[in-house]
Formats: C-alpha cells, sequence, structure tokens
C-alpha cells in the first residue's frame, strides 16, 4: 500500500464540456480533452466504410515495412477478435470495440455519432464515460490505474447512485488502489485557499520580519479554515452554479442553478454576429463565435456608455477577423463589434436572452448570489458575501469580479437600507464587506484544488480504498469520507 | 489509433508531446511551470522552462530551454549503490543510440544529458541529467518553433523514453544484425553461448532475452541468428489480486498467439508462441546460465511461476534490419505487457457494460411482473355506483 505514495495521485475533472487531467502537485491540467466519444453506426454509412477502407490499406503499406510493428500487432488483437466473435456469433456487437474520444472523436463527426457523457454535469450515459475514462486513462495519459490513486470530481447535488458507479467502475475495471470524489465546489474553494496562502507567502518572503513571521503562522491557520467558507460561483460550459460552502460542507438546500452558461454565450455571439449579416462561413461560425467569446469579450461597467464608446470610436472597439475558407480557400473577414461587451452582459440582464432560451428567469447572477446566502446559516452570511470564489471557463471575462462584486454589494446594500427604513431609521446595520476573489487559475480553478488536495499526506487516508470497497461494496461509496473523518484542514 | 505520420509518433509519450505543444504556443510562458508525469512501468518525466544567457560568437542572445527529464524506476536488484549504477547503465543506452544526432544538427538539441555523463570524454558537456532523473533533453524552444521538421522534432523529444532506455533489449536485437567481423573473438563466443539476458522495464516487470544461432542452417542464411524474447505475464500483481483478470489474460494470450500463427496476413511477423501457466515454462528460461561460460543472468524466482504463462516472440534479423526498425521492435516489446495489461481493463469494461446491460433489462422485466397493488376498497364513482376495475 505504501508505495503507491511514491507515485503521484491522478486528477481527473469530468466537465459537462471538457474534461482536465493531469498529476497531483502540478499547478495545470496535462490534458483538457472534449467530453465526447465517438461510436461506430449512425451518421452516413458509405463513408464511414471508405474510411475503414483507407486504414486498412494503409495498414498493409506499414506491414510490408516491418511486420512487428504497431499496426499488426494490434491487428492480431482484431483478428483475435474476430476468432472469438466468429465462434459467439456476436460480431455485431464487437464493433463497439472501435471509438475514439476527445478531438479524434470530433473530427470524424460526418461518419460516426458523437455522445457526450455528461449533461449539465451530471453523468448520465455510463457505457461512454467508462469508454471515454478508458482511453483518457490508457492511451492519453499512459498510466496503470493499478498503481495511482485517483481523485474525481462530482458536480454539487450528484445523486448517490452517480457515486456508486464511479466506484464500480473505478474499483472492478480499473482496479485503482483509492478513490477520492471532492465537490466541484469544495475545490475551487480549496483552490483559492492554496493561492491565497502563496500569495501570503509570497509577500511575508519581501518584507520579513522575527514578528512577522511568528504572527503569519497564525493567520495563514485561521485563514484557512476562513477559506472552507465561501460562495462559488462556478460557470462551466453546460450549467452555471452559485454553491454557499461552510467549513468545506455544501449548504445543499441553497444552491442556485441555471441551465445557462458558455454554450449559450457562444451561441448568443452567434446569434449577434449572424443577425448582423456578417461574413463568416456557416460552418466555421460557432468556432468563431466561440473564439469571439474567448478573446474578445469583456464585462463592462455600463452598457450605455460602452455603445457610447464603440459609436465613437469604432477603431479601437471593433475588431476585426480574417480567416481562409477551409473548402475553397477564399479569405472571409467579419466584424466584432456590440457583442464583445453584449454578451457576458446577459449573466447581468438575463432578460436579455430570457424570451428564446430558458434564462435565469427572473434572476441576474448577483440577486443569485444574494438569493443564494439569504437561505443560508444567519451565522455564516457575512462570511459568505466576503468570499465568493470565481471558478470555471466563462468566468474570466475581463472586469467579470469587479462587477459582480458591485453588483452584489448593490443588492445587498439595498436590501439593508430598506429594512433600516422599515425599522424606522432606529437601527443601524453594519455594511456588508461583499469581496470577490479573482485569480490566473480561474479556468482550471476545480482542477488545481484537486491537485492541491489530492498533493497533501492526508489526501491518502481521505480516499475510498479498494479493500473497503471490497470489503462493504459499493455503498461506501455514498458517504463522503470527509463525513467519516476530519482529514482536511 | 490515428494513422501516423512518422516512426517516432506512436512512441512519443502523449504528456511530453502536449507539454512541448503548449511550450510553443505560448509565448510569454506565464501559463507553463514546471510539470511532472508518471506513465506505466513506473517511468516518470519531468518538463520544466528556463530562460537562459547565452553568448555565441558575436551576440549574447536569450533563449527559452526546455528541460525534458525522463527516470526509470529502480529494481529490485540495484541494492548497493555501486550496482545500481551497473544495472543503471546497462539499461541506459542514449549516448550509443545517436538518435538525437539530427536534432543536434539542426541545434534544436542542445544537450542531452545521461546519468554518469556522456560516453565522450573529448566533449565538454560532460553534465549529470537532472537531479533523480536518469536522462535530460535539453530544448531550444525558440529555434524548434521556426524549424520547419517541427512535428518530427516534437515527436523525436517526446520518444525520449524508448530511446534512453531498454539498452539491454537493444544490443540483443542488434547483435542479430551486427556483422561478425565487427566482434572480437571472445565475444563471438560469448554469443554462441546463448546467454540469456534479463531487462527490466520496471520491477515488476521483466523479460528475457536470448540470441541463438542456428547451427543447421548455412553460414549467411538470414534466419540462421535470431533472439527469443520471453515474457512471464504477471498479470495482477500481489496488492490487488484479481483472479477475473487471470482468467481473461489466459484466454486473450492464447488467441493472440494462435491468431497470430493463423493468419495469412502475418506470416512475415515474428512468431509468437503461448506457454500456459500450468505448463513447464519455455526452454530458454530454464537454461538460463551457460554452463562453459558462466555467462548471462539469472531467473528470478518469481518469472519461474509467472501466473499468467509465459509468451515468447523469435525475432530475425529481417525484423530489425534498418534503425527505424530496430528501434520499433524495442518499443513493442518493451511495452507488451503494458499492451496487454491495458487490454485486460478494456475487455473487462466490455464486459461489465454488457453485465450492466443485462441487470438492467431483468430488473426492468421484475418491474414488469410485479403485482399490481391491491385496491383496498370499494371505489364508488360521484353517482354512487361501485367501480369494478376489469
Amino acid at each position: 500500500m505504501s508505495h503507491h505514495h511514491n507515485r503521484p495521485a491522478i486528477v481527473v475533472d469530468n466537465g459537462t464540456g471538457y474534461t482536465k487531467l493531469g498529476f497531483a502537485s502540478n499547478t495545470a491540467p496535462s490534458f483538457v480533452v472534449p467530453t465526447c466519444v465517438s461510436v461506430s453506426g449512425g451518421g452516413v454509412s458509405s463513408s464511414s466504410s471508405s474510411v475503414l477502407t483507407t486504414q486498412s490499406k494503409k495498414e498493409e503499406k506499414d506491414e510490408s515495412n516491418f511486420p512487428g510493428n504497431g499496426n499488426s500487432k494490434k491487428k492480431k488483437k482484431k483478428k483475435a477478435y474476430e476468432y472469438y466473435s466468429h465462434h459467439n456469433h456476436a460480431s455485431k456487437s464487437l464493433q463497439d470495440l472501435n471509438y475514439s474520444i476527445g478531438e479524434d472523436a470530433l473530427a470524424q463527426i460526418n461518419s460516426k455519432t458523437i455522445k457526450w457523457p455528461i449533461s449539465n454535469g451530471i453523468v448520465n450515459d455510463w457505457t461512454s464515460m467508462e469508454k471515454f475514462w478508458q482511453k483518457t486513462l490508457l492511451n492519453v495519459l499512459r498510466v496503470e490505474p493499478e498503481e495511482h490513486f485517483f481523485l474525481l470530481t462530482e458536480p454539487p447535488l450528484n445523486p448517490a447512485e452517480n457515486r456508486e458507479r464511479i466506484g464500480e467502475i473505478m474499483f472492478e475495471t480499473f482496479n485503482v488502489p483509492g478513490v477520492h470524489i471532492g465537490v466541484q465546489a469544495v475545490l475551487a474553494l480549496n483552490a483559492s485557499v492554496a493561492l491565497n496562502a502563496s500569495a501570503a507567502a509570497a509577500s511575508s518572503k519581501k518584507n520579513r520580519n522575527g514578528d512577522e513571521e511568528n504572527s503569519g503562522n497564525d493567520t495563514s491557520k485561521r485563514d484557512r479554515n476562513d477559506g472552507l467558507t465561501g460562495t462559488v460561483i462556478d460557470i462551466g460550459d453546460g450549467v452555471t452554479h452559485v454553491i454557499p460552502v461552510c467549513d468545506g460542507y455544501v449548504v445543499s438546500s441553497a444552491i442556485k442553478s441555471v441551465p445557462l452558461a458558455g454554450r449559450d454565450l457562444t451561441r448568443f455571439v452567434q446569434t449577434l454576429m449572424r443577425e448582423r449579416g456578417e461574413n463568416v462561413p456557416a460552418e466555421e461560425f460557432s468556432r468563431v463565435a466561440q473564439k469571439v467569446k474567448e478573446k474578445y469579450c469583456y464585462v463592462s461597467k455600463d452598457i450605455a456608455k460602452e455603445f457610447e464608446l464603440h459609436e465613437r470610436n469604432p477603431k479601437e472597439y471593433v475588431i476585426r477577423m480574417e480567416g481562409v475558407r477551409a473548402k475553397t480557400n477564399l479569405p472571409w473577414q467579419a466584424d466584432v463589434g456590440y457583442e464583445r461587451f453584449l454578451a457576458p452582459e446577459v449573466f447581468f440582464r438575463p432578460d436579455m436572452i430570457a424570451e428564446k432560451e430558458n434564462g435565469f428567469g427572473q434572476f441576474s447572477l448577483p440577486e443569485l448570489v444574494d438569493n443564494a446566502i439569504q437561505e443560508c446559516p444567519i451565522d455564516s452570511r457575512r462570511k459568505l458575501y466576503g468570499n465568493i470564489v470565481l471558478s470555471g471557463g466563462s468566468t474570466m471575462f475581463k472586469g467579470f469580479g469587479k462587477r459582480v462584486k458591485r453588483d452584489v454589494k448593490r443588492v445587498v446594500d439595498k436590501r439593508i437600507s430598506e429594512s433600516e427604513v422599515k425599522s424606522g431609521n432606529r437601527l443601524k446595520a453594519k455594511s456588508v464587506d461583499v469581496e470577490v476573489f479573482t485569480h490566473d487559475m480561474q479556468r482550471y480553478a476545480v482542477w488545481f484544488g484537486g491537485s492541491v488536495v489530492a498533493s497533501m499526506p492526508d489526501f491518502y487516508k481521505s480516499c475510498h480504498t479498494r479493500e473497503e470497497y471490497f470489503e462493504y461494496g459499493s455503498q461506501v461509496m455514498r458517504s463522503n469520507v470527509l463525513e467519516k473523518e476530519e482529514v482536511f484542514f | 489509433m490515428t494513422q501516423f505520420e512518422n516512426n517516432n509518433a506512436y512512441f512519443a509519450s502523449p504528456f511530453v508531446r502536449n507539454w512541448l505543444l503548449r511550450a510553443i504556443a505560448n509565448e510569454d510562458n506565464d501559463q507553463i511551470s514546471c510539470e511532472i508525469a508518471h506513465e506505466f512501468d513506473d517511468v516518470s518525466f519531468r518538463c520544466e522552462l528556463h530562460s537562459s544567457t547565452y553568448s555565441s560568437k558575436d551576440d549574447v542572445k536569450s533563449t527559452l530551454i526546455a528541460l525534458v527529464s525522463v527516470a526509470f524506476p529502480k529494481s529490485n536488484d540495484e541494492k548497493s549503490n555501486n550496482e545500481r549504477v551497473t544495472t543503471r547503465e546497462k539499461f541506459l543506452s542514449l549516448s550509443s543510440s545517436g538518435a538525437f544526432e539530427r536534432g543536434r544538427a539542426l541545434g534544436i538539441i542542445r544537450k542531452v544529458r545521461v546519468l554518469g555523463g556522456s560516453d565522450d570524454a573529448e566533449e565538454e558537456e560532460e553534465e549529470q541529467a537532472e537531479f533523480g532523473y536518469d536522462a535530460t533533453v535539453e530544448v531550444d524552444l525558440k529555434k524548434l518553433n521556426e524549424a520547419e521538421e517541427k512535428e518530427e522534432m516534437i515527436d523525436l523529444i517526446s520518444s525520449v523514453r524508448v530511446y534512453a532506455g531498454y539498452g539491454t533489449l537493444r544490443a540483443c536485437l542488434r547483435r542479430l544484425v551486427v556483422e561478425e567481423e565487427e566482434e572480437e573473438e571472445e565475444a563471438k563466443a560469448k554469443r554462441r553461448s546463448f546467454s540469456l539476458r534479463r531487462q527490466f522495464a520496471s520491477p515488476s516487470v521483466s523479460m528475457y532475452c536470448k540470441v541463438e544461432e542456428d547451427d543447421t542452417l548455412k553460414e549467411g542464411a538470414e534466419e540462421r541468428r535470431s533472439c527469443t524474447v520471453v515474457f512471464p505475464m504477471h498479470v495482477s500483481s500481489s496488492l490487488s489480486n484479481n483472479e477475473d483478470e487471470v482468467v481473461i489474460a489466459r484466454a486473450f494470450l492464447a488467441h493472440f498467439a494462435e491468431a497470430s500463427r493463423n493468419s495469412a496476413k502475418l506470416s512475415a511477423a515474428p512468431f509468437v508462441s503461448y506457454h500456459k501457466p500450468g505448463q513447464k515454462p519455455p526452454l530458454e528460461l530454464t537454461t538460463s546460465v551457460d554452463a562453459t561460460t558462466r555467462d548471462g543472468d539469472e531467473v528470478d524466482e518469481m518469472d519461474l511461476n509467472a501466473n499468467g504463462g509465459y509468451v515468447s516472440f523469435v525475432i530475425f534479423p529481417r525484423h530489425v534490419k534498418t534503425k527505424e526498425s530496430l528501434e520499433r521492435a524495442v518499443w513493442m516489446l518493451a511495452s507488451f505487457p503494458n499492451f496487454i495489461k491495458s487490454h485486460l481493463k478494456c475487455s473487462k469494461g466490455y464486459w461489465h457494460e454488457k453485465m450492466r446491460g443485462k441487470a438492467e433489462e431483468l430488473l426492468e422485466t421484475l418491474k414488469r411482473a410485479q403485482k399490481e397493488p391491491k385496491m383496498s376498497a370499494k371505489k364508488k364513482l360521484i353517482s354512487g355506483r361501485t367501480y369494478v376495475p376489469r
């Protein structure tokens, strides 16, 4: 058992859009793979068969060079399967063994069916998920799963059955020695705590005094405990979650989630550009829109002023994109204008697309944050306002954190002043500090948090182990190890 | 998986590859930091960036240097430090393989540092690899980014694992094609003595190679010399004692050997044979140390009771004629146990998937067979009549 500890644990953050993979103690995931699997069947049959024939031709060519190479071995394997299938009349089902994942799968979009095993953060297609894990662990990371501990993530409100499924696959198929399932929001908080601590360490190094060092130790400890209380705004590809966390536990009754996130912004940008008649090739439109969203979008302080700025000074604000059509090699050009600030504005004015899509309904993101915190225990609310943490790729817009801070503050102040008026101005409330924590790791905050947690020496104690699993069955996965014993911090 | 354009691509480590691509893509290198990875057979990697200034002939340039280091596992045999260095030297073969010559000529690879220093004493770069690692490749990122052979070079650097290790195996395979004149009489005698060489891929994975000469064939015949590589298959370690995997492995390997024999297309491929675990281990293993010369490695006792049986490949000179095919053969053989292991995982996954499907089907059937709950009391319609369900 002890020798697993020499090897780094593997951190896997399965998201709706992308899966982040890597080794614990790294600062960034080594691989970011689209969470999708392509399976044969469906699509245009003729094109898929032509793909197959060219492949086999190539294989034959290779074989003449060196018979003992990879292809021929793979072929041997294939032969073995054919042999097997011939005897069992199961050749049809064995086609399933031919699949690919991630970018490779997306490249086959014309000839194969693409499956996305995770929707809205929750795994609902376990067959595809297991296939996806097989490829990512064995071919992409090239690890022996038997020799590493794993840290996997789950969304808040993940059904316990899904945790059991994770256990089944990890322990029975992959023989892993131990699994820890971390809640994404808590991991994001962990990331911010670690970054805070390292920033504090850096600053204390700069002005090093004897006194400060002593006191610094204490404060960092206190900060750590405070750090695990906070509100996480997690905006991924598919869902937006506002999750209050108190002392490392998710306040599940207060979670707010809305099916409006990165993907919808991309679509919004696309509609805006299409309605204006930008000359972007149709087949590349969604990719271009995504690029616009990731590279050029920012959050404005005031829409009206921003419109004015754009009108007055289009040279500075309108960006010209250029590209070449894939098929005809003809160049195209398109202007990126108002959508630069209009797209992220959706989070603050949901009525912009609420009619068309299932948007925030009547609540903007700051209101959601406020509502979520108001549903939490009263003694933790100040801390929750004081530590709002951003996580997920769609929080990376310039100025996003400031805007959230300002708007939440407004909502809170408004309520406080209203209640002061109601009390007849006899009671004065202490003003509430709203603090939004932004950092460079936001995009992979959950993964980074996982990496921090999994590189701590206590991590191994907090895992569900193989022995436990085979002793008590899959229900061990239901309980959170955090409830079993206090390990972190 | 995908069709690769050049030879190196398919033994390139995806981790190093991806890291190099990211390092090239972002110029201001603030997103990229030191990263570690741990691949199968306990091989670990570390990649990091250094900005360094160096003075060339007339001006001082600053450039980004990527250090790609690889470490191989320590085998159980390496008890004392002395012994460690010698087994290491047997294993490491970077300086002799000359794989990185091309990268060096282009200036992309600045240095290759190996544990124990480089072979050529004349060269001044007698530097050790990074601490804790066995080999380090220094890559000039700027030059790499500008080079025409970018893809090829990236694949080459990511294959450092193949080129740096597996010295014994490579030496054995090379003996098949090296001309006899190059060898001294003594070495010739040694080769004739069928000595067995053990190669560690990791402490738990070992393979044995034995070069043999068939005296019944005439001198100079291609098939006269052959190398037999035997893998004792330890399917599941003592830690994860998994009986299912052993059973699957036996069936899988038996089919594997049979398929290679029966298929006409694979007639030129190396001959594969499989010894089931109950049977006697292959003769190569039982006659390990040569009686006359006392040369060769002992067979580990653990390897004589492999739970998954023994797979042996017979490699002929035609399989390793060119440099590329030699490296391919080295990689295919070195990664064979892992290749089997990953296929075991996949087939287990496949069966689990089917089992899950069956279980769900059964549950559905059971649900349908459930009796409908009985009406507790007679239901009355509004009009006052009793309602009788049919």
